[in-house]
């Protein structure tokens, strides 16, 4: 029909019907803007009422002592520095072994092994990994690392191995899609002159579905430093008031500490559990401030 | 479109070769592809090709769009193992050897022969770097110093040298088409290949520019054996000694350029070289 008209007569461009078409475009393009600029709004206003909800509450409790003390029953001298710490050095186990298991595992499935159905199931597998709750990543971490293993109870290290587990099929999700992205024409370049298949992924894959592994990476460590169900159940929720000093040393994570603190009965650890979550938030802004610098690093490598 | 004009065939412009006295057609060819047929899936690309390619001149590949001229000449170095659903049939070898045996190493294969891609394909990576890559991983040059002189040399011979010599630490995928694509033949010279197999490295290049590609092919012909695919018959006529004709996956014809271009034996073939179809 439109084909017809278009061949009888010439198109105008300038006419009543195109201008009035022209300026529906423009109404349904500003309401689009709109709608996104809403949806920004929403998630910010959030953000914005929980930073200062707790920082109305608990900026009272924030001073050098909460930083430097551990927890105690009494809370004019209970402070986050054993649980602080305690999430460090559970995220740097974490960190330590999901990181490389799951860019290996992505490098692999991608790169070297054979698509069939045994890799098929595997990705499935994996999706399905991604999606299981955090609590029964801790059942697994109490079946196998603690009752097994024997490995000590309440520990860094057994936190950290059992959050290693639930963050590395983000990773390894994450790397399979970075290394996808990468154009095939770069790989064929490479194997044209000859390189082999490893030094095609290591030079050229793997720096350019860095930025990509980097992003998955950030958003799993992220999740796996606020978890707090899968921790409770290897034991993480005892009363520690000495800051552990080593993975092996029985600790406290800050997400579980803040768990307990809004347990008391006392009035006097609400502000503390507002403080322990501003000191929460801060650390995650500082490790995602630095994986996003990273990232760009990486990025401006051509 | 049909053209009415009578058929011009593409002049024959100084033919080399054969009439060169150092041409023997008595010598192995450097490599010989007998009975290839490549399938994608259940579709045939190829079909029974044999074609021998010597070291001591140009053989042209032309052929209307979609015709498996790529296709073939990826199979001259197993780049069609990289297509999960490409199967090859067929021998094809190189110095008389099976390059598809299992004895055979993939890797070497394609340093010794050499491609340029039909879509100019520079690493995201500085121009020095892009071809000093092949002889890095190969280990071909000892010092920084003949490195420098091996990225020098495949520049100026690639005729991008003016272009680039002062900006070498620039990204490669910065450049513009055209001097991507004469980048990508730095990039393939620069390892010392015996085969050099070139899939239209002048699609995108201007009149200057393809002049110095072809004589880069005169230079490096009977040094290197050299493949070239292209779609400008007067360029198939300037730079090859041997022409194969393709069509539909066939092999129409093949022979010596000069007797394709003034004397072909098939009606198909005199249709495409005078335009009548492509
Ligand atoms: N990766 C692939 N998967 C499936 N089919 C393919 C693939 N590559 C090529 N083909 C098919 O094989 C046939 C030959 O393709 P080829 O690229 O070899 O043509 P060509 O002669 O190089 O064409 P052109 O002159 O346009 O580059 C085409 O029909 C094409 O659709
Ligand atoms: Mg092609």
């Amino acid at each position: 029909m439109n084909s017809v008209a278009s061949e009888a007569a010439i198109t105008r461009w300038t006419g009543d019907a195109m201008q009035s078409r022209l300026r529906k475009r423009y109404r349904s393009e500003r309401l689009f803007k709109l709608l996104g600029f809403a949806a920004v709004g929403i998630s910010l206003a959030f953000l914005a009422f929980l930073l200062g909800t707790m920082l109305w509450k608990g900026a009272g409790g924030l001073s050098l002592g909460f930083l430097t003390m551990s927890d105690s029953t009494d809370p004019a001298t209970a402070g986050v520095w054993g649980a602080l710490k305690g999430s460090f050095l559970t995220i740097v186990v974490t960190m330590a072994l999901a990181f490389p298991v799951g860019v290996l595992s992505a490098i692999y499935l991608e790169e070297f092994a054979a698509r069939n159905r045994w890799t098929d199931m595997i990705e499935v597998s994996i999706n399905n990994l991604a999606a299981v709750p955090s609590i029964i990543f801790g059942l697994l971490g109490l079946a196998v690392f603690l009752n097994f293993m024997h490995l000590p109870r309440s520990a860094p290290l057994v936190g950290g191995l059992t959050l290693a587990l639930m963050t590395m099929p983000v990773i390894v999700i994450a790397g399979r899609n970075a290394i996808q992205a990468v154009p095939p024409s770069i790989r064929e370049a490479a194997l044209g002159v000859g390189a082999s298949k490893m030094q095609v992924v290591f030079h050229h894959v793997l720096p350019l579905a860095l930025p990509g592994i980097l992003t998955g990476t950030i958003i799993g460590m992220a999740r796996a430093l606020g978890e707090t169900a899968p921790l409770l159940m290897i034991g993480m929720r005892a009363f520690i008031a000495v800051p552990p000093s080593g993975i092996t040393d029985p600790s406290s994570v800050l997400p579980v500490q803040i768990f307990l603190w809004s347990d008391e009965v006392d009035r006097a650890f609400v502000e503390k559990t507002s403080a322990a979550i501003i000191v929460l938030l801060v650390f995650m802004l500082m490790m995602n401030g630095l994986a996003i610098y990273l990232r760009n690093r990486f990025e401006q490598r051509w | 479109m049909t053209t009415t004009k009578a058929p011009t065939i593409a002049p024959p412009v100084p033919l080399h070769a054969d009439e060169e006295p150092h041409v023997t057609t008595k010598r192995a060819p450097k490599m010989r592809a007998k009975d290839i047929s490549v399938f994608y899936g259940d579709k045939q690309a190829l079909k029974d090709v044999s074609i021998e390619i010597h070291d001591d001149r140009v053989t042209a590949f032309i052929g209307p769009s979609g015709c498996g001229k790529s296709t073939f000449l990826r199979c001259l170095n197993r780049m069609n193992d990289t297509i999960p659903s490409a199967r090859v049939a067929g021998r094809i070898e190189l110095d008389g050897e099976d390059i598809n045996a299992p004895a055979m190493d993939v890797v070497q294969l394609r340093a010794r022969v050499g491609m340029v891609f039909q879509k100019p394909n520079p690493f995201p990576k500085s121009i020095y770097e892009n071809v000093a890559y092949g002889p890095r991983i190969h280990g071909l040059t000892a010092s920084r110093t003949e490195l420098d002189e091996t990225v020098e040399k495949s520049l100026k011979r690639a005729g991008l040298w003016d272009e680039v010599k002062d900006r070498l630490n620039e990204s490669g995928t910065a450049l513009s088409g055209g001097q991507q694509q004469r980048l990508c033949i730095a990039r393939a010279i620069a390892v010392d290949p015996e085969v050099i197999l070139m899939d239209e490295p002048c699609s995108a290049l201007d009149p200057i520019a393809t002049a110095r590609i072809e004589e880069l092919i005169h230079e490096l012909r009977g040094r290197y054996a050299i493949a070239i695919v292209t779609h400008n018959m007067q360029q198939a006529a300037r730079v090859s000694q041997r022409t194969a004709f393709f069509h539909l996956g066939e092999l129409v014809e093949y022979g010596k350029t000069s007797d394709m271009f003034t004397n072909p034996r098939e009606q198909r073939t005199q249709d495409y070289i005078t335009g009548r179809y492509g």
